[in-house]
């Protein structure tokens, strides 16, 4: 028995009609996917991350499943300080991010990823955490004097120190 | 290969967890399970204090013998750089007799990765086969033509179970 007789019966009376592999793969070019799935495309290219903590992380992506959990090779945590126009690296190696912290990822052109980090300084890594640090702080004590007057109002604003991004 | 199956295999390596509130767990991975729960031993555990400012970078260990630790409490796993060579490897152990590239991470083509979701969907029986409504064309039969989608895929091992139970019982694919 071929392997079609065996399919036959299952496709029913008035089943639909065959299309080709190029109409399917055309279909598939024009889906939209909006869950996880959106990043099939970027495995084993570079991508950034951006955590809810305002890390930001640059690897690999190996895999990556429903959840967004991602697991990165080769990655590199970055740290800028734009108001001085500089920045910090620090290689992490291999990562698995938990995808609740995920804020956003993208693929990363890495012909011109360079070209922007060309014209800033790069500092030493402590000292960037630590200014990142204190600016962090800086905020959470901004947003919640904000939120404590807001609320005399009546009003409510949602901050959580969680996100800094 | 998801992300999950990479960290069960990385069991007995020495893992560093972030938690979210920045603390790091350091120790070997004795266990982990579905919701990626996890049990280390032999941990130091370090803490950022002084996080006023003046003190900059000053930590507390805390050394023990056993830590269970909740999923819901990591933010990210800094694992050995080896784990995925490794279980690439035993991958290909387990069933290099049946299929040569199974051991291969890379994307064969360029459509690899798609041919990867399109595959987990199928899986997902009854999900998408709204036929009547709206321009989603039906598509059967697709490996019928034995254009089968290159086994080199992101998602090794596990896809490749899927693949063989779904050729033998679900040969009817639909969108």
């Amino acid at each position: 028995m071929s392997t079609v007789d065996i399919k036959k019966p299952q496709m029913g009376a008035g089943g639909p009609k065959k299309i080709t592999e190029g109409e399917a793969d055309l279909y598939l070019d024009q889906y939209n996917f909006t869950t996880t799935a959106a990043i099939v495309g970027s495995v084993d290219r570079k991508i950034f991350v951006l955590l809810r903590d305002g890390k930001m992380l640059f690897g690999v992506l190996r895999t990556f499943d429903q959840y967004a959990n991602v697991i990165l090779e080769h990655c590199v945590e970055r740290i800028y300080v734009p108001e001085s126009n500089q920045y910090a690296e620090e290689t992490r190696g291999l990562f698995m991010v938990r995808g609740e912290n995920v804020v956003m990822l993208g693929e990363v052109d890495i012909d011109r990823e360079d070209g922007p980090l060309e014209s800033m300084e790069r500092i030493p890594f402590a000292e960037a955490s630590k200014r990142r640090r204190d600016g962090d702080e800086a905020r959470y004590r901004h947003e919640t004097a904000k939120g404590k007057q807001l609320a005399r109002y009546g009003l409510l604003y949602d901050f959580h120190k969680s996100d800094m991004y | 290969m998801l992300p999950l199956y990479l960290l069960t295999n990385a069991k007995g390596q020495q893992v560093s967890v972030e938690l979210k509130n920045g603390e790091i767990v350091e120790g070997e991975l004795t266990n982990v399970d579905n919701w990626m729960n996890l049990t280390l031993s032999n941990v130091s555990q370090q803490d950022t204090i002084g996080n006023s400012g003046n003190i900059a970078f000053q930590k507390e260990i805390v050394k023990s013998q056993e830590v269970y630790l909740r999923g819901t409490y990591i933010k990210y796993i800094k694992l050995q750089d080896n784990v995925i060579d490794q279980v690439k490897q035993q991958i290909s152990n387990n069933n290099g007799s049946k299929d040569n590239n199974s051991g291969n991470f890379r994307r064969g083509n360029k459509f690899g990765g798609r041919d990867n979701f399109r595959r987990g969907n199928q899986n997902n029986r009854g999900y998408n086969n709204n036929q009547s409504g709206g321009g989603r064309r039906p598509y059967q039969n697709r490996y019928e033509n034995s254009q089968r989608p290159s086994s080199g895929s992101g998602m090794g091992g596990f896809v490749q179970q899927h693949r063989s139970q779904r050729d033998t019982n679900n040969a009817n694919v639909e969108f």
